[in-house]
């Protein structure tokens, strides 16, 4: 006979074990047989990941103390030290980029860049000198850096080609944005040409296997 | 020129959610699982599985996500290698260890475990395919069953129940429960751990007790719940709210292995001092049976529907409809207790059915419910599975102390995580 049931007598009910999970109270065995299939235990294994992640929080946040501290006691402001704050934070979000689960590095490296456009953008805000900067000549430069990596991407990756159809659409909506709000006209001009052109090319030389991708993301007409 | 033949298909009207909603906490992955009388074989399993995707080519399918819409497309990618469960149950899908997989098989033992993510199914879409992987496995690894049985035990429909009985001449108006329900808490398991308590019993026994109480089993599980959850927070005169799915495939006469379900919500407001069993019951009864009609799942199916089809939503970019859904989910949340789902019984062909000895079935957490439970019953085994993010197991042993309390011979096993209290 193999292993046996136990019995709660507080609950009245046979159990699997020797501490009954209802009431956590001692059980008492019986001549039951346990037939019961039971659950493994779960060993709780944090991911070399996670443990990368927090420390660089543990030291991003010693750093912080550390530069505030520098930066009030000597200058008696908080300018560079807020810069290094930022600088070191955008380290941070890139790690938890090229950690997540996204699918492909094309998406890992876009989302970098544009983590860096968002935190140049920031400084922009922050920093009193010359403002406007980064609407002006980071935002274009962005995206004309991104339509050129598409492009790499696309020939490289020609088997699938259609899965960065999407990014080449959103580029051009940006450059047009980029565009009207007042960007450097002939780098914005640049970044909408470009673009345009190689959403342009990738859908005429990509012909069937593109328009389906696109009705697929547009949710036209389901082939199901 | 080459062509693109990679199929894609639309998500199910329910199944908009899920992919919004789906977090470490709230995976929205539900598990059935069916145990045999002998050891699992994994590279049978293996097999069984790539058999089983062949005849349901619905289920290999990876989820995409579009400008307006998620979207389902064809996975051609292989299956990936099925191992022994040493996770938590009903865990967020790494769809980068699935091969972009929708579901996840597992075994334990002498258990087979199906984790399916609710976009592709509802609980009973995952029964059919369950049914159809246990039947190719049986056929692989047991001499006296070598033949499949015939078609009719397959069901490969894969249409969208709530687009084809919609009706657009129905009333569009909401018919979900604006309460604000009350809310089991307690102290959380630690790193998401969710413990299982589960109790088995006879199907014969509950359904004389049901009967005695001139009650389906359904009501009178509803009922019990209930009545262990007002004892537990007596004196807190919040409503307290069991949503309970229902499949609306016998409603509207379909066998679509997509989601197919509304919820209805047994609703008990304590308003008197003190409430028997017995007038519980009759009050839950009622809540469910003036829900539990046709009419009133119409009235759902238009409304949710209409929601999804209405002309400015379909042009919202999905972010933003995503920023939509998350708050009306939130505010919805609140409008419940805990669920408890029935998963009906689980009927094999004979001689297949000789070499089953349970089903059960698991269900995630989700915002504002801490503990769920789920009934299941193969033969005369009835399996009611509590899963809770809570320390404490005050809900479960209420529930099985009152059924306890009515003669009812229960075995529990459970997976530890409530044996040590701290």
């Amino acid at each position: 006979m193999g292993k046996t049931m136990y019995h709660c007598n507080n609950c009245d009910v046979d159990v699997d074990y020797k501490v009954c999970p209802l009431c956590h109270s001692a059980t008492k065995k019986t001549d039951i047989e346990n037939d019961l299939t039971g659950y493994p235990f779960v060993k709780i294994k944090m991911s070399k990941r996670a443990i990368a992640s927090k420390m660089y929080l543990a030291i991003e946040a010693i750093c912080t103390f550390i530069l505030f501290a520098i930066d009030y006691h000597f200058f008696q402001t908080l300018t560079w030290s807020v810069v290094g704050f930022f600088s070191i934070f955008l380290g941070y979000i890139i790690m938890q980029i090229f950690f997540n689960s996204l699918p492909t590095v094309f998406a890992k490296i876009s989302k970098s860049l544009l983590a860096a456009t968002i935190y140049l953008f920031f400084l922009d805000c922050f920093l009193n000198i010359n403002r406007g900067w980064s609407i002006e000549y980071v935002m274009p430069v962005f995206l004309i850096g991104e339509t050129v990596m598409n492009f790499f991407f696309t020939v490289i990756n020609h088997r699938s080609f259609q899965n960065y159809m999407i990014a080449q659409l959103v580029t051009i909506i940006l450059a047009a944005f980029a565009f009207s709000i007042g960007a450097n006209f002939y780098l914005s001009l640049i970044a909408i040409v470009l673009s345009v052109l190689l959403f342009a090319s990738t859908l005429l030389f990509g012909g069937f296997k593109g328009v389906s991708e696109i009705k697929r993301r547009f949710h036209i007409n389901p082939e199901e | 020129m080459k062509t693109d033949t990679t199929l894609w298909g639309k998500l199910d009207n329910t199944a908009h959610l899920f992919p919004v909603i789906a977090r470490r906490k709230t995976p929205n992955v539900f598990r059935e699982s069916i145990s045999l009388y002998d050891e699992i074989d994994p590279a049978i399993l293996q097999i069984a599985v790539g058999q089983t995707l062949k005849s349901f080519s619905g289920f290999s399918v990876r989820l995409k996500r579009g400008l307006f819409w998620y979207y389902l497309e064809e996975n051609s990618k292989p299956f990936p290698a099925i191992l022994e469960e040493d996770e938590y149950p009903c865990k967020l899908i790494d769809f980068k260890d699935s091969n972009e997989y929708l579901f996840k098989v597992s075994y334990y033992k002498n258990r087979i475990n199906l984790e399916m993510f609710h976009v592709l199914a509802d609980g009973v879409g995952a029964k059919m395919f369950l049914k159809a992987l246990i039947y190719h496995y049986l056929s692989l690894k047991c001499s006296d069953v070598a033949q499949l049985p015939g078609d009719d035990e397959f069901t490969l429909e894969r249409e969208d129940g709530f687009q084809v009985c919609y009706n657009k001449s129905s009333s569009n108006k909401s018919n979900y429960s604006k309460l604000d329900a009350l809310t089991i808490k307690g102290r959380k398991l630690p790193y998401n751990g969710l413990s299982v308590i589960e109790g088995s019993m006879s199907v014969k026994d509950v359904k004389a007790l049901a009967r005695q109480h001139n009650s389906s089993i359904n009501e009178f599980l509803v009922s019990a719940l209930v009545y262990s959850i007002y004892q537990i927070y007596y004196g807190e005169n919040k409503p307290i709210i069991v949503t309970v799915p229902v499949d609306l495939r016998k409603f509207f006469n379909s066998t679509t292995t997509k989601n197919f379900f509304a919820m209805v919500n047994a609703t008990f407001i304590p308003v008197n001092d003190d409430y028997s069993f017995d007038e519980v019951l009759l009050i839950i009864k009622e809540s469910l049976k003036s829900q539990m009609v046709k009419e009133n799942f119409k009235k759902t199916i238009s409304y949710n529907v209409s929601n999804e089809q209405a002309g400015f939503v379909k042009w919202i970019p999905l972010f933003i409809k995503n920023l939509g859904i998350k708050y009306v989910y939130s505010s919805a949340a609140k409008a419940s207790t805990i669920t408890m789902s029935n998963l009906g019984l689980f009927a094999l062909k004979a001689p297949y059915n000789k070499h089953v000895k349970k089903f059960s079935g698991m269900l995630p957490m989700s915002l504002g419910q801490n503990v769920k439970a789920t009934i299941a019953s193969f033969d005369d085994v009835l399996c009611i599975t509590f899963t809770s993010s809570l320390r404490a197991s005050k809900v479960q042993r209420e529930f099985f102390r009152l059924l306890s309390a009515m003669s009812i011979n229960i075995r529990i096993t459970s997976n530890g995580e409530n044996n040590v209290s701290l």
